[in-house]
């Protein structure tokens, strides 16, 4: 069951894929800001502290990628309150794998997840 | 005995048995040739013999140039003498290595003979020094602490460094090669002197960054090992520029993930409203309508899993499919798969029939994959089995002590002398194509998962009474020694279908 205090970030650019998973989000009792591109996403981010980002890797401005570098840092200790999964389509290069499991708490491939998994696996990550 | 030995043996056998044949062929004509005539005997035996004997020699001179036999001349040790190396087609990466192995071990024998003769072998040493630096691909010579202690001009330009700089050096700090985050050629070194006399063994597609631009180069490494080297050579790194040939596959990865980003947005799009609407709307839907968004859901699923089939083939193709090796028990992974696949044939008017051994082994498997080809293996039973409603799942302990998972269904079936065709790439059968959609690439990548999880895949039928498909695997404790030591098992990372997420918790889905 879904913690209703729990706050979520979502950046992404599609507005379709942002309404269809926000708003089941939403109704699971989470409370849900969006961010259409990579800056207005880092302002958002440093501006309040989410539990969980959920963030596309094709973003305007800047990739999703680039995002989690700046929120993270070079050492990875940034927000270290907030949990960052990566929310996207492309499948996942072999060699930024290692880069990611140390920056990122997740990796998940939309197409794959319907909102209704997308809370069984914010639930999961959210969980202690 | 390596292949180029094999082929040599071989080859030489033909020459001979032709040889004998023709002259044998050419005194029994001689002999009935006489007899059919007045001309004396003998006469005629001496030129039917000799006649045979010549065309003997020239079928074999003939069958060595369209045999193309690679022989490799190189300096006769104290002789000073030698042949023009002959072109060498390295297409064939056995046939590389087998010749490269023979280059390596002549080399060395050359060498060890300088040594012991203790003379004054300067000529011989700048033509041998001469040969190495002329050739275009980088050899390394290691002795039994992995430092380098041999390298010829290419493979100082590879490293970017001088002789002074990399001489004594650990050869991992002087070219740092890693395949699946290892250093393979420490470990393999390892192994060899633990285990091995002699060895050559080859590294696909291994990427080097050279060069001020720090370009990406792709390179098939061979490895030779050689024990109790006098010459203190233990093992030899050679490495073959495959970059043309591998930024190809490099090219059509990155092309293909970047369709699939594209074609798989709308995907999401489509399943999640239909989701919201399954939830929502199906109180007021009649059973048909909700039959009619089942099979929307049912075709959006597929179209998912055949986009993630492309990457998959891409990937295999590139030599590049990482699988994560995880322990399961093999009932709860084909029973998850099976009970998802039963919506997918009931959408399909067929029903699953399971009989699962119980208590079988835990097996070391990439969940993913492996639910991969039971996938495709249910989805070609649901296709290809019109006419019947039945498709039979089994898994039990074959008498190899392997788990066996077969699939079996009672529909067209084929002839019995395609199905060893059934796991290449892009193959349907002719009656298939007329029938069926479908890619050819379901099996082609089953096959190659299988084979990475070291069991074995294999298909029978019988045309109008169906196929059965089926794979093993070997217990988990069969293969836990080698997974110790694998990097991609990394246990902190719950993964699925959708991806992976830390493990946060001991929930799994």
């Amino acid at each position: 069951m879904a913690d209703a205090k729990k706050s979520i970030l979502f950046i992404e650019d599609d507005k379709f894929i942002s309404e269809m998973y926000t708003r089941k989000l939403r109704q699971s009792g989470y409370d849900v800001d969006e961010a259409m591109d990579g800056p207005s996403g880092i302002e958002k981010a440093l501006a309040k502290e989410y539990d969980l980002i959920l963030l596309d890797i094709f973003l305007p401005n800047k990739t999703g990628i680039e995002v989690l570098n700046e929120l993270r840092g070079p050492e990875g200790a940034g927000l270290p309150n907030t949990k960052i999964v990566i929310i996207t389509n492309y499948a996942q290069d072999d060699e930024s794998r290692a880069a990611l499991e140390s920056k990122a708490d997740g990796y998940i491939i939309k197409a794959d997840v319907t909102p209704k998994k997308l809370v069984t696996l914010v639930d999961q990550v959210l969980a202690k | 005995m390596s292949n180029f030995d094999k082929l040599k043996r071989e080859t030489t056998a033909l020459l001979t048995i032709s040889s004998i044949v023709t002259v044998l062929s050419g005194l029994i004509a001689g002999i009935l040739l006489a007899l059919l005539t007045q001309i004396e005997t003998v006469y005629v035996v001496i030129i039917s013999f000799s006649a045979a004997l010549l065309v003997s020699v020239l079928y074999s001179l003939y069958l060595r140039k369209v045999l193309n036999m690679p022989y490799v001349y190189l300096l006769r040790a104290g002789g000073g003498e030698g042949s023009t190396p002959q072109s060498i087609d390295l297409d064939s990466l056995s046939y590389a290595r087998d010749i490269t192995g023979e280059i390596i071990s002549q080399i060395i024998q050359l060498a060890d003979k300088i040594n012991q003769q203790n003379t004054d072998q300067s000529g011989q040493l700048n033509v041998l020094s001469s040969i190495l630096n002329s050739m275009n691909f980088p050899v390394f010579g290691l002795n039994s602490s992995g430092n380098v202690v041999y390298t010829n001009q290419t493979g100082l330009n590879i490293a970017g460094k001088t002789y002074e700089q990399i001489k004594g050096q650990e050869f991992n700090l002087v070219l740092p090669l890693e395949k699946d985050g290892q250093q393979f050629v420490d470990t393999w070194r390892t192994d060899c002197q633990k285990n091995k006399i002699t060895d050559d063994t080859t590294w696909q597609n291994i990427k080097i960054s050279a060069g001020s631009s720090r370009q990406t180069y792709s390179y098939d490494v061979v490895g030779h090992f050689e024990r109790n080297s006098s010459a203190g050579v233990e093992s030899i790194i050679v490495l073959i520029d495959r970059t043309a040939e591998h930024q190809y596959d490099d090219m059509k990865v990155d092309f293909v993930a970047v369709t699939a980003h594209e074609l798989r947005t709308p995907i999401t799009i489509l399943r999640g409203y239909m989701e919201a609407f399954a939830e929502e709307l199906e109180p007021a839907m009649n059973d048909e309508q909700k039959r009619f968004l089942e099979k929307m859901q049912v075709s959006a699923s597929q179209l998912s899993d055949f986009i993630t089939n492309i990457l998959n083939v891409a990937k295999v193709d590139k030599g590049a499919l990482q699988l994560h090796f995880e322990k399961h028990p093999w009932n709860k992974i084909l029973k998850t798969a099976l009970d998802d696949l039963s919506l997918r044939a009931e959408a399909h008017g067929k029903k699953l029939e399971v009989n699962i051994e119980e208590s079988l082994p835990e097996v070391a498997v990439d969940p993913i994959s492996i639910v991969e080809v039971i996938n495709n293996l249910v989805d070609n039973a649901i296709k290809y089995s019109a006419g019947s409603d039945k498709i039979i799942v089994k898994s039990y302990m074959t008498k190899n002590n392997m788990i066996e998972t077969t699939v079996q269904d009672f529909g067209i079936g084929m002839p019995t002398n395609l199905v060893g065709k059934l796991f290449t790439k892009f193959y349907r059968s002719h009656r298939s194509k007329q029938q069926f959609g479908g890619s050819g690439l379901g099996l082609y990548l089953s096959k190659a998962i299988i084979d990475a999880h070291k069991g074995n895949i294999w298909a029978k039928s019988k045309e109008g009474e169906g196929s059965t498909f089926g794979f093993d695997l070997p217990k988990y404790a069969d293969v836990a020694d080698s997974l110790a030591s694998n990097a991609n098992m990394n246990n902190n990372i719950l993964r699925g279908s959708h991806g992976w997420i830390k493990n946060h918790s001991m929930y799994r889905d």
